[in-house]
């Protein structure tokens, strides 16, 4: 099993009331954290983006994926195009394989921005189009309504669902699994007993990304849980690293 | 390559099978059955206790979602389990705020004294404080035989938040009080309940998702008052472990953890 971990960030949370216990402020710490618990890289986004702001935020971002030797891919982060802050829709994919960046998120929370999907429709109609993957996480500004109206909208985007809810939750998520097929989800929260199983066994396990939260986060949790899973080896394999691959080629390549 | 933790041996040993001969694990936060809130992918006892016999749980202590929320069913969901299954089961008898009745509880902790190894208290959910009146007997009767008292706590209770079991700690030195999720949030607070009082310990379940909370209790508070659980059905065994397993600690401050203080709570010998 190689482990790529699915949801990690780093850099400077300026609100010190959401400041994780442990946090983690370069991209070296995070490097050397991964090499730490044996995941060999993840997708990664930079606090920068939201705390600075999107423009230097994508730039740093870009600039500190080239320091490091984990295998490490960058989330961009979007803002509707009408201010022109950020490229176009369509000069999009390819800013995002220049710069090994294959996941696109939005945090309309901190950018203030509505959550309507018509507001950044043009640059989801290019990631539906060219399969990028959009991040749909309730840790930065979404709801889960919220993901809801951008797939209902969008009913073939390749999306990774995070949800923030670490009490069972199956009621809130699974329909999602149900009504969505290109819709992936990250398992930072899902830790439920026997979860992982029944899940893996409706929906088969190309639609589940293991995922840790670091620095908010354990890794080792959800490290140890998918490795006594009772799922065969080659689902775990998949889980833990194969489908993000999968979905980080489509753009890359 | 090493996984989990290469600075630890107990975790690379635990990454071969999910366990350790030499390492059990007793877990003080159990549930069993269905929860109105959630859905449960296994939580009856056959389901509950196949996890168990794959992560080699030695002692699993619990109070059923059943004997809580349902006066219908009441202490039937956890006497029937124990008494059909035995070890590692054990329970907690649930004192229900909206339905005291301490005659009857009484009679079934003496009648039950091989089951039972103290009560569990969910005042957030009965919005009636630990020390309400109505529970005076049952600090009384814990007391007195020295047994546990399993309390959900929470950051910023008015039922069951940190000035609610300072007040407990202080009037009942003998009752073995487990901090179930250590005073969720209220971390500080957790931390000065340890150090103040001798009989209290904090409890694990929901606090390892949020990283960097175990190294400050074990860094302040030490590894000999904190014990193991799991909410089980609601969470797996194995992330607990794993994420333990993960932490900044050492590997005597995990085996502390594990069992150690598990087996001192209960009068093992160690």
């Amino acid at each position: 099993m190689i482990f790529y971990d699915a949801n990690l960030s780093y850099g400077y949370e300026m609100n010190v009331r959401r400041l994780p216990p442990a946090p983690c402020r370069t991209i070296g710490e995070l490097a050397a954290a991964l090499e730490r618990c044996g995941i060999r890289g993840g997708l990664v986004r930079s606090l920068m983006a939201d705390m600075g702001g999107v423009v230097v935020g994508n730039a740093a971002l870009a600039a500190d994926l080239k320091t490091v030797g984990a295998d490490l891919y960058g989330m961009y982060t979007l803002v509707p195009s009408c201010t022109r802050e950020i490229p176009a829709p369509e000069e999009l994919p390819a800013v995002l394989r220049r710069d090994k960046m294959p996941v696109l998120r939005l945090n309309p929370g901190e950018h203030r921005f509505l959550t309507r999907p018509g507001v950044i429709a043009d640059y989801l109609a290019v990631a539906e189009a060219e399969k990028i993957p959009v991040m749909l996480d309730t840790a930065c500004g979404l709801t889960l309504d919220n993901c809801w109206d951008y797939m209902e909208r969008f009913p073939k985007l390749t999306a990774i669902l995070g949800y923030v809810n670490i009490w069972p939750a199956d009621r809130y998520y699974r329909p999602f699994l149900e009504a969505f097929p290109n819709l992936r989800m990250e398992l930072s929260h899902m830790i439920t007993d026997q979860g992982l199983e029944e899940l893996v066994r409706l929906y088969g396990a190309g639609r589940f990304l293991f995922a840790s939260r670091f620095p908010s986060m354990s890794p080792g949790g959800g490290m140890l849980q998918l490795r006594c899973a009772e799922i065969s080896e080659a689902d775990k394999a998949r889980i833990a690293g194969e489908n993000l691959l999968e979905m980080i080629g489509e753009v890359l390549t | 390559m090493s996984y989990l933790n290469r600075d630890s041996a107990l975790a690379q040993a635990f990454w071969e099978k999910g366990y350790v001969e030499d390492c059990p694990i007793y877990d003080f936060h159990g549930h069993m059955h269905e929860n109105n809130g959630c859905y449960l992918p296994a939580g009856e006892p056959e389901q509950m206790l196949h996890t168990m016999r794959r992560a080699h749980i030695d002692s699993f202590i619990f109070c059923s979602h059943l004997a809580l929320h349902s006066a219908e069913i009441g202490e039937r969901a956890n006497l029937e389990p124990v008494r059909r299954y035995g070890k590692p089961l054990r329970a907690y008898l649930g004192v229900k705020s909206y339905d005291i009745d301490w005659e009857r509880d009484r009679a079934a902790l003496e009648e039950n004294r091989d089951v039972y190894v103290g009560c569990k208290f969910l005042q957030d959910y009965f919005g009636v404080p630990l020390e309400d009146p109505r529970h005076t007997p049952y600090w009384e009767y814990l007391n007195e035989h020295r047994m546990l008292a399993l309390m959900h706590t929470w950051g910023g209770s008015a039922a069951d938040g940190a000035d609610n079991v300072r007040r407990i700690a202080e009037t009942y030195p003998d009752v073995r009080l487990i901090c179930g999720h250590s005073i969720h949030g209220d971390w500080g607070s957790a931390v000065k309940l340890a150090q103040d009082f001798p009989n209290l310990y904090l409890e694990l379940t929901a606090v390892m998702d949020e990283r960097g909370v175990l190294e400050r209790f074990v860094r302040e508070a030490g590894s000999e008052k904190i014990v193991f659980g799991t909410d089980l059905p609601w969470f797996s065994t194995f992330y607990y472990v794993g994420a333990i397993l993960e932490a900044d600690i050492t590997d005597e401050d995990r085996r502390n953890i594990f069992y150690r203080n598990g087996r001192r709570l209960l009068g093992e010998t160690t």
